[in-house]
């Protein structure tokens, strides 16, 4: 492994890349042999990327199902398999996805979020495609940056082994897989090192004969599984936190399932995941030259609840937002959902507002997220139960008893 | 959780490669198919199992087979067993076999788009299609193998579309026009037949599929009379046995002695009420179809 003497880590190039292009070149680098691909926008760009490798053998499938069963089947051969999608792919995978993860098979699965053929058909972006797929014991990491993409990629094939479940590494669709950015990429070989072989403990093997995923003979049997999956989801937090601590040593990075951003004194704190991050860092800053105490914590993950990492993070007295680009119908923004739920009980001394933003590839301004600033500056726990919406024409509320006029 | 036959202490009682211990029907004809299947592949084998019957023919928490078995959904068997075949490839692992295993409506359906796939990129996967002509599992409903006229529990006696409205899919036409390296009819109690053809599928590097016609319960006959069923199955041309290499080439391996269809089809409530002759004329036209294919000679170049 090639070493840069003078940071003690191993050697890195800096490239531009896309993050569809950061994604395919990160499970190249990890040695992985082949790919079952099937296209749709925006993901297609990491298929077209990867065509281009002599390393890597991708494999046109007949529709997404049978990719994810493929790429499966190749796990269940002992080999790692590259695949990736996006929005209706992503659901149609969706039956194959809760038996990988039920199988307790590795796979890594990237995806550039797009929004679903709801209302209408469309290409932006929105969170719903991989978040419906948030109870099946998948972990789900989000990414801002190209930068994100590669270590996640490489982070989340580590982390998954580990704990034996599989991960989707999730971007927003165009904003990530399009816009190129520098992208610091390391030494080939530290990166296999990194990753290592696959190893997974139970897998066919035709000189010890047993069966895999057949009836189970009591519920119970089915409940105890299941409870396992929910335990290893948690305990992934830490495990995370092991692995990046390798990944730190050896690329000089720090990687966290959280990130904080101008936090220590913070009294105003805006959440968020992906690229939505990057109106908000904007704002924050800005306000900040001002003078104002506001922060942004940046959420990596939904899986597992980062909620040991947010508690470090999150202060009595403060009063915060959590902006999704994602809506369940009915209830709200899904990471708001998921975190005020979280907290309950262990951080009660909080505002915490929750904000639709972005759906269907609405652009967040800087100048909006001020607008939600200014909102939270006056609102207290009376407004924790409407859900909030935040669009191109501006801010609105939903009571939790409404009716439709 | 898994254990296998050998940490239970359970020995074959013979030099069966599928051994007692599973849970279907006594007399279900796919179960003696299996057993023939699993010993003419040999142990060093992976069955991908799309949901199906044979749920209970291998129990989840042993193994009563000398094979691996591992269960799948159900429209990605198909594929499942492909993309273990290509890591086995990576991996060096040829000496191998991937099986993949389906019910007619697995194939025939449900799992149609995939099977199409991996005939399509030629996949080393042997497919063995157990054809009990409809979905057995839940009980008994009309799948797309089911032949046109049988009741069954999804056919609704007032909506009924006229029996001439209708057919079962010809699965080997369809895998034939994808042109795949060996595909075969075969029947569970025509065991050289079946043997042979396994055989000669196992030498193809590629897509090989065999469609055996299995006898179901759920058809409505005595446990005792299913080799029976079987048997005349073909002998009354019902279920012709061939094979097409290269999907092209077709041979007739068993000349039927045309037993009347009446034979087979009063054993079995599900012919109940069914005007024969609709099927007799199928099966004539079918025949005749085949026989024109089989006697095609090729010449030499495209061989
Ligand atoms: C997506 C999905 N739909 C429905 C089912 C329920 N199901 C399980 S087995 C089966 C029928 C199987 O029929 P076939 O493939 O012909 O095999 P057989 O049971 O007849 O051997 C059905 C409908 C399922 N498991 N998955
Ligand atoms: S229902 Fe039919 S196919 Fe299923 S186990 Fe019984 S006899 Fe066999």
């Amino acid at each position: 492994m090639a070493m840069n003497e003078r940071l003690g880590i191993a050697s890195s190039r800096r490239v531009i890349l896309t993050g569809a292009e950061a994604m395919a070149l990160a499970y190249e680098l990890a040695g992985v042999r082949i790919a079952y691909v099937f296209p749709i926008t925006p993901q297609t760009e990491v298929l077209e990327t990867m065509v281009r490798s002599q390393r890597v053998r991708v494999i046109p499938s007949d529709s997404e199902f049978n990719a994810i069963a493929s790429a499966t089947g190749v796990f269940w051969g002992g080999e790692r398999c590259a695949i990736y999608t996006s929005s209706q792919g992503l659901v149609l995978m969706s039956e194959v996805m809760w038996e990988v993860a039920g199988n307790r098979l590795p796979m890594v699965m990237g995806v550039f979020n797009r929004a679903l053929r709801g209302p209408a058909w469309t290409l932006g972006p929105q969170q719903n495609d991989s978040l419906f797929m948030r109870d099946t014991g998948w972990l789900q990491f989000f990414c801002e940056t190209a930068q994100d993409v590669f270590d996640f990629t490489l982070l989340a094939m580590r982390v998954a082994e580990r704990v034996c479940l599989p991960a989707l590494v999730c971007g927003d669709g165009f904003y990530l897989s399009h816009q190129k950015e520098e992208v610091e990429i390391p030494d080939e070989a530290a990166v296999r090192g990194f990753v290592g072989e696959l190893a997974i403990p139970d897998l066919p093997d035709s000189s010890r004969p047993a069966t895999f995923g057949g009836v189970v003979s009591s519920p119970q049997q089915y409940f105890r599984l299941s409870e396992r999956i929910h335990r290893e989801v948690v305990a992934s937090q830490d495990v995370f936190l092991e692995v990046a601590k390798g990944f730190e040593v050896l690329f000089g990075r720090r990687r966290t399932l959280t990130e904080p951003y101008e936090m220590e004194d913070a009294e105003l704190v805006l959440m968020a995941s992906g690229a939505t991050c990057g109106a908000v860092r904007e704002e924050v800053t800005r306000r900040r030259r001002r003078g104002e105490k506001v922060g942004l914590l940046k959420l990596c993950s939904i899986r597992p609840l980062p909620v040991g990492e947010l508690l470090r993070h999150l202060r009595r007295g403060q009063k915060a937002v959590i902006l999704d680009r994602n809506v369940a119908a009915g209830a709200g923004g899904i990471f708001h959902c998921e975190i005020s739920a979280a907290l309950r009980g262990l951080l009660d001394d909080i505002v915490l507002l929750g904000c639709v933003t972005g759906l269907g590839g609405v652009d967040l301004t800087p100048e909006a997220t001020g607008k939600l600033l200014d909102y939270l500056a006056a609102a207290g726990p009376a407004q924790q139960g409407l859900v909030h919406f935040l669009d191109e024409e501006g801010l609105h509320a939903v009571g939790r008893t409404e009716r439709c006029d | 959780m898994r254990l296998t036959a050998s940490e239970l202490g359970i020995r074959p009682f013979s030099n069966d490669r599928y051994f007692g211990g599973h849970g279907a029907c006594p007399g279900c004809g796919a179960v003696s198919m299996l057993r023939q299947v699993m010993q003419a592949v040999g142990p060093k084998a992976y069955y991908f199992i799309l949901a199906s019957c044979a749920g209970s023919y291998f129990p989840g928490e042993f193994t009563v087979c000398d094979s691996s078995i591992v269960f799948t959904v159900y429209a990605a068997g198909f594929a499942e067993a492909e993309g273990m075949s290509q890591a086995l490839e990576l991996r060096g692992r040829t000496d191998e076999t991937v099986v993949a295993y389906s019910g007619d409506g697995g194939a025939f359906d449900i799992g149609l788009g995939g099977l199409s796939g991996i005939a399509e990129r030629n996949a080393n996967v042997l497919v063995v299609v157990n054809d009990n002509q409809g979905y057995q599992n839940t009980g008994g409903q009309q799948s797309g193998g089911t032949p046109r006229g049988i009741i069954t529990k999804s056919t609704q006696p007032f909506h009924q579309v006229p029996a001439a409205a209708r057919n079962r899919k010809d699965l080997l036409e369809i895998l034939a026009a994808h042109r795949v390296p060996y595909l075969a009819t075969a029947s569970a109690a025509f065991p050289r037949d079946l043997d042979a053809k396994l055989k000669t599928a196992l030498t193809c590097k590629g897509f090989k599929l065999v469609h055996v016609v299995t006898a179901c319960l759920n058809w409505g006959f005595e446990s005792r009379l299913a080799v029976r069923v079987a048997r005349l199955a073909a002998e009354t041309g019902f279920h012709p046995l061939y094979e097409i290499q290269g999907g092209r080439r077709y041979r007739i391996t068993y000349e039927p002695p045309f037993v009347p269809l009446e034979e087979f089809t009063r054993l079995q409530r599900r012919f109940q009420g069914f005007d024969l002759e609709l099927l007799k004329h199928d099966l004539a036209e079918r025949w005749e179809d085949l026989r024109y294919k089989a006697a095609r000679v090729w010449p030499a170049e495209v061989i």
